[in-house]
Parts: C-alpha cells; sequence; structure tokens
C-alpha cells in the first residue's frame, strides 16, 4: 500500500503557485523530503494534514483520501512542526499527555502512552519542570514525543534537528533512525541537510518549484562511481607513476591518486605498490556520489526562488 | 545563482585581525566566557561548541557589543567596544535578528550602508545583494522572505561595506542546500581575498567543508584551536580507528594482530575496526602485511578523523 | 542472593523484560471526547488549575469578590431577619438586580482570563498541533467558549445559591422557606446561563483577534467600557433640551452589560432599571442579548476557521 500519493495536486495562493500538478508515490520507509525554499515543501506536509486545502488535484495518505477523509488522516499521522509549538508554563508530561487525549486517547491510556514515549525521546526527570526552562534540544524531544503519543503510523517531521547542536543532532538523528526502523512507524523527514538525509533515510523526494524533481530510492543517489582514490600521506607522485607503469589509469589530486576501477586486479596492484615503494598508505575507497550533486547540476527553474 | 562579481581586494590585514587575550565576560555569576585567548589572521575559522558554549557571547564581544568583564579583545589592532571606526571594517550577522519587514531587501541593505557612512550606498547596496544572488527579490519586503532569503540579506547587510572581518552566528539556519553552497562558496572566496571570516555552526559537515580552521569553545572556556587534523593528531590518549574491508577479514586480522603497532582488531560485520596509537607506523605496515597474508584490500577508511569525531571528543572530555 | 529465581533443578533463571515501544492496541475516542477533553481542560484552566499557583489568585479572588456581598448576605441572614421582624426596611440584595450592581467583577474576570484561554496557543504557536488532530478547527473553538461559558456560570450562580440559602434561613420555618423560595430562585439558572454565554462570546470573539494577551485585555476593557459610555452619552444627549433623538435608544441594547442585566429583569418579570427609557422593554432586552451571544459566537468560529496555523 502507497504510503502517500498526490496526482495532480496544485495549490494556488492568488498568483504564486506553490504546488504545480505535482504527482509522486511511495511506499512506506524512512523518506527524505527536500527542496528549495519557497518549492512547495511546508505547502506539501500542510496540504496531507489537512491544514489546507489543495486547490485541485488529489493525495491520499495510507490510502485516505485528504479532501474528505482529513480526520481518519490525523489519527494515524503525527506531525512535528518546524517553529516553536511549546507553551512555556506547563511541564512536558502534562502537555503531551493534553495532547494525546486531544488525539482521542482515554486518560489512563494517555497517561501511561506519554510515559512511555518521554522514556523513549530521552527525557527523564525534565519532563516534570515547566517546558520554558528547556534546553533547545530537550524541546525538539517534546515535540517528537507529542507527534508519537497517540501511536501514528506515519511521522511528519519538519527540520526536526534545527537548533540543535551536533551532539543533539546525532541523538534526533538516532532516535529517527530508531522509530522508523525499528519501531515500524514511517517517517517523512522534512531538511535542509542532505548530509542527515543521507544518513537517515532510505528514499528521496526532491521538490521543486511546485514540482517533483526527484523520487528515487536514495542509494541510487549515493552510488559508487567507478573510480578508486588512494591517499597516501606523500609520495603520490611516485605511486601514480608505478600505477600507470603497470597499466592502469591513473590521475594524481594532490596527496590522492584517483584510478578508474575496471578490473579487480587493480586493488592487489595498489596495495602491492604502497608496500614497494614503502608508502604510508592513509586511504582505499571507492568514490561515492553525494546527495548535493543533484543540486548542483539541476540548473534553478526560472523564477523559482520567490 | 552567486554572481560573478569577485569581492574587491581589500588594505592588507595585519596578521592577527582578531585577536584575544584571557577574554572573559561573566553576567552576575554565570560566565559566559571564560579565559579566552586564540589569534585569527586571514581565512575562514568555524567557531564550534554545544548550544550554550558562549559562542554567541563571543562574537558579540568581537562585534563590539559585550565589553569584555576581564582580558583584551582586539580587532584590527583596537577594541572595538563602543568605537565606531572599528565597526566599520566589522560585519556581523547575527543570530536572531528581528529585520524591519516592511523594508524591501534592497532597502534594508542599503540602510546598513548608510549607518555605515558609505558615500554611494545604492551602488555598495546593489553590489552586495548581488553577491549573496538576491537580486530577484530585492525589491519586495523582507516579511514575504523565506528564511533562507532573510539570511542573505542579513548577510547582505553585513558586507555592504566591505569589512575586513567577518563575523556570522549560524549562518546557514533555514537556508535550501544550493543556497548553502553558494554561501559557502561566497564565504572562501571572501577568506581567499583576505579577509578575517569568523563563523558560528552546528553543522559540522558544511564546517569541514569550508576550512580545516577552527575554534572550540565548551562551557565558556576554549576547548582547542587550530587545524582540526592537527588537533587529532595532537588526541594521544585516543587511539586512531581505521576500518578495513578485506578479501578476508580473519585472517588479516590475525596477521594484523601480530604487529606491536596495533593493540586492538574488532571484526563487525564485513569489515575490521583496527585500532592503533601509532598511525603513521601503522599506515606504513598495512599494505605490506596484507601482502604477505595474501589477503587483498578493498577499502581503507580512518574512521574517527573527521570534524564530527574530534568534535566529539573535545566535547565529552 | 535468594532461591528466588531457581528452578525445580536448582539452576538459577532470570528473564529480560523488552521495554522496546509497543504499538497502542487501545480505543481511538473520537471527535467528541477530544472536544469534551479540550473543554475540561480549558475549564481548568480558566480557574488555574494545571498551571503554577499564582495563576489561580486572580479568578478566584475576582470571583470571590463578586460573591462577597452574596455571602455577608448569607452571612448576616439572622441580624437581617431580626431587623425585617422588627420593622426596620432592610435594602436586600436580590437575584435580579444583582448582577446589575457587580457587573464589574465579571468583567474583570473576562478580561483577565479570557486572554489567557485563547491568546496562549496563538502566541506560541500551538494551534497547529490542535488542528492537526482529532478536532476541527470549530471544535476547538466550540470547546473554550463553552469553557468560558461554564466558568462563568459558575463564578454567577454561586452568589445566586448564597442569596437563596440566605434567604432561606432568614424565614422563621426553614423547610417551608425551601418550598417557597425555590420557585424565586430558579429563573436564575437560565438567566445566569444567558449572562454567562453573553460575556464569554464577547470576550473570546475579541481576544482571539491578537496573540498577545495584554493587548487582547486591553481591547476587552475598551470594548466594555466604550459600550456601556458611549451609548449611554449618546442617549443623554439625544434627549436633553430641545432635541429628541428617538433611535438613541435603542443604541442601549448594544451596551454589553446593560442589555444582559435587564435580559435578566426578563427573566425573573421584574421591572426593568429606572435609568432606561420606557421604549424598550424587557423582551427587547432578551432578543438583543440573545442576538449579541449569537453573533459573537459567529465571530469567534469564524476566526478560528480562517485562522492560519
Amino acid at each position: 500500500m502507497a504510503l502517500i500519493e498526490t496526482a495532480g495536486l496544485t495549490k494556488d495562493y492568488g498568483p504564486v503557485k506553490a504546488l504545480d500538478r505535482l504527482d509522486l508515490a511511495v511506499e512506506p520507509g524512512i523518506i527524505g523530503l527536500v527542496g528549495a525554499n519557497g518549492a512547495g515543501k511546508s505547502t506539501l506536509i500542510k496540504i496531507l494534514l489537512g491544514l489546507v486545502p489543495p486547490t485541485s488535484g488529489r493525495a491520499t495518505v495510507l490510502s485516505m483520501d485528504v479532501s474528505n477523509e482529513a480526520r481518519d488522516i490525523r489519527k494515524v499521522v503525527g506531525y512535528m512542526p518546524e517553529h516553536d509549538c511549546l507553551p512555556p508554563d506547563v511541564g512536558a508530561t502534562e502537555f503531551v499527555t493534553h495532547m494525546a487525549r486531544i488525539s482521542g486517547l482515554p486518560r489512563t491510556a494517555a497517561r501511561e502512552r506519554t510515559a512511555e514515549v518521554l522514556r523513549h525521546v530521552g527525557l527523564y526527570e525534565e519532563r516534570y519542570r515547566q517546558i520554558g526552562g528547556y534546553s533547545t534540544g530537550m524541546k525538539q524531544r517534546v515535540k517528537l514525543a507529542q507527534a508519537l503519543a497517540h501511536d501514528p503510523k506515519l511521522l511528519l517531521l519538519d527540520e526536526p534537528t534545527n537548533g540543535l547542536d551536533p551532539t543533539g543532532r546525532d541523538e534526533m538523528l538516532d532516535l529517527i533512525k530508531r522509530t522508523g526502523t525499528g519501531f515500524g512507524i514511517s517517517v517523512v523527514v522534512a531538511s535542509h541537510l542532505l548530509g542527515e538525509i543521507e544518513q537517515v533515510c532510505s528514499f528521496l523526494l526532491a521538490i521543486d518549484a511546485g514540482h517533483l524533481l526527484r523520487a528515487a530510492p536514495i542509494s541510487t543517489f549515493t552510488q559508487h562511481t567507478p573510480v578508486l582514490a588512494v591517499e597516501v600521506e606523500e609520495g603520490a607522485d611516485r605511486l601514480t607513476a608505478a600505477l600507470v607503469g603497470r597499466g592502469f589509469r591513473a590521475r594524481q589530486d594532490e596527496a590522492c591518486v584517483l584510478l578508474a576501477l575496471e578490473d579487480e586486479r587493480l586493488y592487489d596492484a595498489v596495495r602491492d605498490a604502497i608496500a614497494d615503494l614503502g608508502l604510508a598508505l592513509v586511504r582505499i575507497q571507492q568514490e561515492r556520489r553525494r546527495l548535493e550533486e543533484i543540486f548542483r547540476d539541476a540548473a534553478p527553474v526560472a523564477g523559482s526562488a520567490p | 545563482m552567486t554572481a560573478e562579481v569577485a569581492p574587491p581586494a581589500p588594505q592588507p590585514a595585519l596578521t592577527a585581525a582578531i585577536e584575544l587575550v584571557n577574554a572573559a565576560r561573566w553576567y552576575g555569576n554565570v560566565v559566559a566566557v571564560n579565559d579566552v585567548s586564540f589569534a585569527l589572521g586571514p581565512g575562514v575559522t568555524g567557531l564550534l561548541g554545544p548550544n550554550g558554549a558562549g559562542k554567541t557571547t563571543l562574537l558579540h564581544m568581537l562585534a563590539g557589543f559585550l565589553a569584555p568583564s576581564a582580558g583584551t579583545v582586539r580587532v584590527l589592532g583596537r577594541s572595538p567596544h563602543r568605537d565606531p571606526s572599528v565597526y566599520r571594517q566589522i560585519g556581523l550577522v547575527p543570530e536572531r535578528e528581528a529585520v524591519y519587514s516592511f523594508l524591501s531587501g534592497f532597502e534594508y541593505v542599503r540602510f546598513n550602508a548608510r549607518l555605515q557612512g558609505l558615500a554611494d550606498s545604492d551602488a555598495a547596496a546593489r553590489r552586495a545583494i548581488s553577491l549573496v544572488g538576491l537580486d530577484d527579490a530585492a525589491d519586495r519586503a523582507i516579511g514575504t522572505y523565506s528564511k533562507g532569503m532573510r539570511q542573505r540579506a542579513k548577510v547582505a547587510g553585513a558586507l555592504v561595506h566591505d569589512p575586513q572581518v567577518l563575523l556570522l552566528d549560524e549562518p546557514f539556519n533555514g537556508m535550501d542546500p544550493r543556497q548553502r553552497l553558494a554561501m559557502m562558496d561566497l564565504l572562501v572566496q571572501m577568506a581567499d581575498a583576505g579577509r578575517t571570516i569568523l563563523f558560528s555552526s552546528h553543522i559540522l559537515e558544511e564546517v569541514e567543508r569550508v576550512g580545516t580552521e577552527i575554534l572550540v569553545m565548551v562551557s565558556g572556556r576554549l576547548a582547542a584551536s587550530g587545524d582540526f587534523r592537527a588537533i587529532r593528531a595532537l588526541m594521544t590518549d585516543r587511539p586512531h580507528t581505521i576500518s578495513i574491508r578485506s578479501s578476508d577479514d580473519r585472517r588479516l586480522a590475525t596477521a594484523l594482530m601480530a604487529d606491536p603497532a596495533v593493540f586492538a582488531v574488532e571484526l563487525k560485520d564485513g569489515s575490521l575496526a583496527v585500532q592503533t596509537a601509532h598511525l603513521s607506523t601503522f599506515r606504513r605496515l598495512v599494505a605490506g602485511v596484507s601482502r604477505a597474508a595474501g589477503v587483498r584490500l578493498v577499502e581503507v577508511v580512518p574512521a574517527d578523523e573527521s570534524l564530527e569525531s574530534v568534535f566529539d571528543y573535545l566535547v565529552r572530555r | 542472593m535468594s532461591a528466588v529465581n531457581s528452578t525445580a533443578t536448582g539452576s538459577p533463571s532470570g528473564s529480560i523484560y523488552d521495554l522496546g515501544y509497543r504499538h497502542y492496541e487501545g480505543k481511538h475516542l473520537g471527535r467528541g471526547y477530544a472536544l469534551w477533553s479540550l473543554s475540561v481542560e480549558s475549564f481548568r484552566s480558566v480557574w488555574g488549575f494545571g498551571r503554577p499557583t499564582r495563576a489561580k489568585a486572580a479568578p478566584f479572588i475576582i470571583a470571590g469578590l463578586y460573591a462577597m456581598l452574596a455571602g455577608l448576605q448569607l452571612a448576616f441572614s439572622s441580624t437581617i431577619a431580626t431587623e425585617i421582624q422588627s420593622g426596620y426596611s432592610v435594602q436586600l440584595l436580590t437575584y435580579d438586580s444583582y448582577y446589575r450592581q457587580f457587573d464589574f467583577f465579571m468583567i474583570l474576570f473576562c478580561v483577565a482570563q479570557a486572554p489567557e484561554l485563547v491568546c496562549r496557543d496563538q502566541r506560541y504557536q500551538v494551534l497547529p498541533l490542535y488542528f492537526t488532530r482529532a478536532l476541527s478547527r470549530l471544535d476547538y473553538a466550540v470547546a473554550k467558549l463553552a469553557a468560558l461559558t461554564s466558568a462563568l456560570f459558575v463564578a454567577l450562580i454561586v452568589p445566586m445559591i448564597a442569596l437563596f440559602v440566605g434567604d432561606v434561613l432568614m424565614k422563621p420555618d426553614t423547610l417551608a422557606a425551601i418550598g417557597d423560595e425555590w420557585p424565586k430562585a430558579l429563573p436564575a439558572l437560565p438567566a445566569c446561563l444567558l449572562v454567562a454565554i453573553g460575556m464569554a462570546s464577547i470576550s473570546l470573539a475579541l481576544s482571539s483577534f491578537s496573540p498577545r494577551r495584554a493587548y487582547a485585555a486591553i481591547g476587552l476593557v475598551a470594548y466594555f467600557l466604550l459600550m456601556e459610555v458611549v451609548p449611554a452619552a449618546i442617549y443623554a444627549v439625544g434627549h436633553g433640551g430641545q432635541v429628541n433623538w428617538a433611535w438613541s435608544d435603542d443604541l442601549l441594547l448594544l451596551a454589553p452589560t446593560t442589555t444582559l442585566a435587564s435580559a435578566v429583569n426578563w427573566f425573573f418579570g421584574t421591572a426593568l432599571d429606572s435609568s432606561l427609557p420606557s421604549t424598550l422593554s424587557r423582551g427587547d432586552f432578551l432578543v438583543a442579548a440573545i442576538a449579541s451571544a449569537v453573533v459573537f459566537s459567529a465571530i469567534l468560529l469564524l476566526r478560528y476557521r480562517r485562522i492560519s496555523a
């Protein structure tokens, strides 16, 4: 069953077309959603949540239509907004319990689920203190907790690592990965940070100017290229010469030697050449493509970035 | 998307454009910056640290908003505190700042140019707008901008007077991938032209991209400074980990373990993690040992040389 | 080591319990429950429950002051009773005039608490979290209205109860008095309900337009003040000296608390306040009060339907 599907989805805000006949279909999993600012990411999320009606076209979430089954969709979807959305004068437990009840959980179940979910996101004694005194990391965790409290099948996370320091980011990304794989919940992560999308997501949706730019598994964007990079502390020039001498195509790039990986015997030749020359080997690695290349390559559509 | 306008060459800079000696700043009992000393010259330096480590306070001291409670802060040889002549040479992009949303991008940048007393504020504003790639949207109200565009407008406002020193607090916040790449390129360009740029960021992959010089603050103190690769080499109490994939991991593991330079080998699923305290020695022996054992090396990757790894160590110390 | 975990053969055993994420298998109650939950939570927050202690100060003190005089009357009921018996006439507080006399406190209550109910969620941008749940936008507005109305109703009815008890205690035969008095007191119920919804709808509708509590409060104060003073002033001008602006009488129907207080008279069948023109009947005020409640409720619902989240 498709997780999310849209057909000809369009949203106009007067003269500005936020979404323009968007067609996409994604399967359950951890999905990264990227796009330039103003490309339509937030609009898409709002439409899927039923916050904003589409101008035309269809969209379904877990086979439910956003136009007339929005309330049913919201029962099984959890949303973590990008912006601050927590009142400062209540405690996390109270707030999440309240939200769980608004999602339809009976009082006792709401309390129990809240306690469980706060544990899963890593909030311990802090949960009884007022949210106003929390650090950014703790606030992000509360936002995630309220999205999870009613046990959704799909989580929509908008810039979940916003404002977090490197340690906090790692922890949040780890949590997201566990949620997507271990907890059996599908996750859509909207983010500008391609590095974290590569790290956590298995599928990529790239939107540009209201259209679908790319929709494919992440692996297609991070494939190995047929180039082997060999880095040595010094003597890269001698290594290049030695390998060329053995009949391989090689090019030096500062401390690195880039080789065309056509034949498995290259590995042995590299090893032997290094051992013979007595060089210090830093790295042997097959080059991979990076996600950002799709943005470097794709020419910006005229009039897209508002 | 970035205009092909090269930043004009600035006057020759002093060796230490920014210099702090035992600088400190406290608020009552809270010591935000504690006994920090460093010197920076032209180039890009990343200012890293957990939230609350004092990075913003440090940047504000450098920009002249805050006087140090102790020690000295010098920018281009003078103390910036309340010295408008030094402000002329400094551009600051603060993290949180409400810009007047009714002004257009161009008006806002020109306003900054006028505040700096520039002779031809219009031209300077247009140039700055081009540099950050906001030409198309320059005449719209800032209130209609996305977060990333607002950031770029702030950067333009900070560069319009062509300062020698540029201080940026989380400048990439809210920018999409293309805008980030463009901004990183711009910073590198400006640094190459001789400016001193200090920017704080939590996105270590990007900091690594822009340069290798870093300053790491933890709880108000300076935990490390300099080239992060050199810093890594100094972390001698932490063995280096190298991840290896080969044609026969177990055989290679046994062979490597025989060498005194290696003190631990971990067999993981599909790879080996080798720990050594003598990185250079290990690097020289690994090819030979593999050959002798008849094992093909498919991948050899240092597992903890990244900035991420260095940062993690410094913060947890 | 205890032998608790030993099996029959004597070798120790133990278990590790799965603390992994568990899915929720229980029931999901629907929209009605969500509406009820929000209403109850909001009602509690009007009185300051679920918030720091100082949040309870304002509502309880104000409601307490409002009920105070009725309470005094109750406390001194035996004294008053003897006064009446010995022939002294005593100006007593009555059901129908109580609100008119002390509406100031209820205005204060609304100014203090209505912004709390609707401004906070806007200010801290919590609305998207509500609107992406089982609740619809209108449900949210209805819940807030129900909460403030109930809270006001409680605040209004307490002095009525105090008066009733006081009245009963003043009579020599208490049990018979109850039988006699309660039909006289009964109209207090619908009357207080109308006043409650009347004030709640105005307060919430106006407050909902600002995310800042201070501005909302000022807006409410301005509304309640100006809409009482201005029609009265125009009426006075319109009937002074040579002019006779008959239409200025109808303006008084726009004055919020005057209208509500006069509508209360309709429920009790008592005469309107003497300062009001004879052109306006109790029925007019009742209709005006109901219309006002409907209009402001509609404004509130419309506001939440269109607010961006």
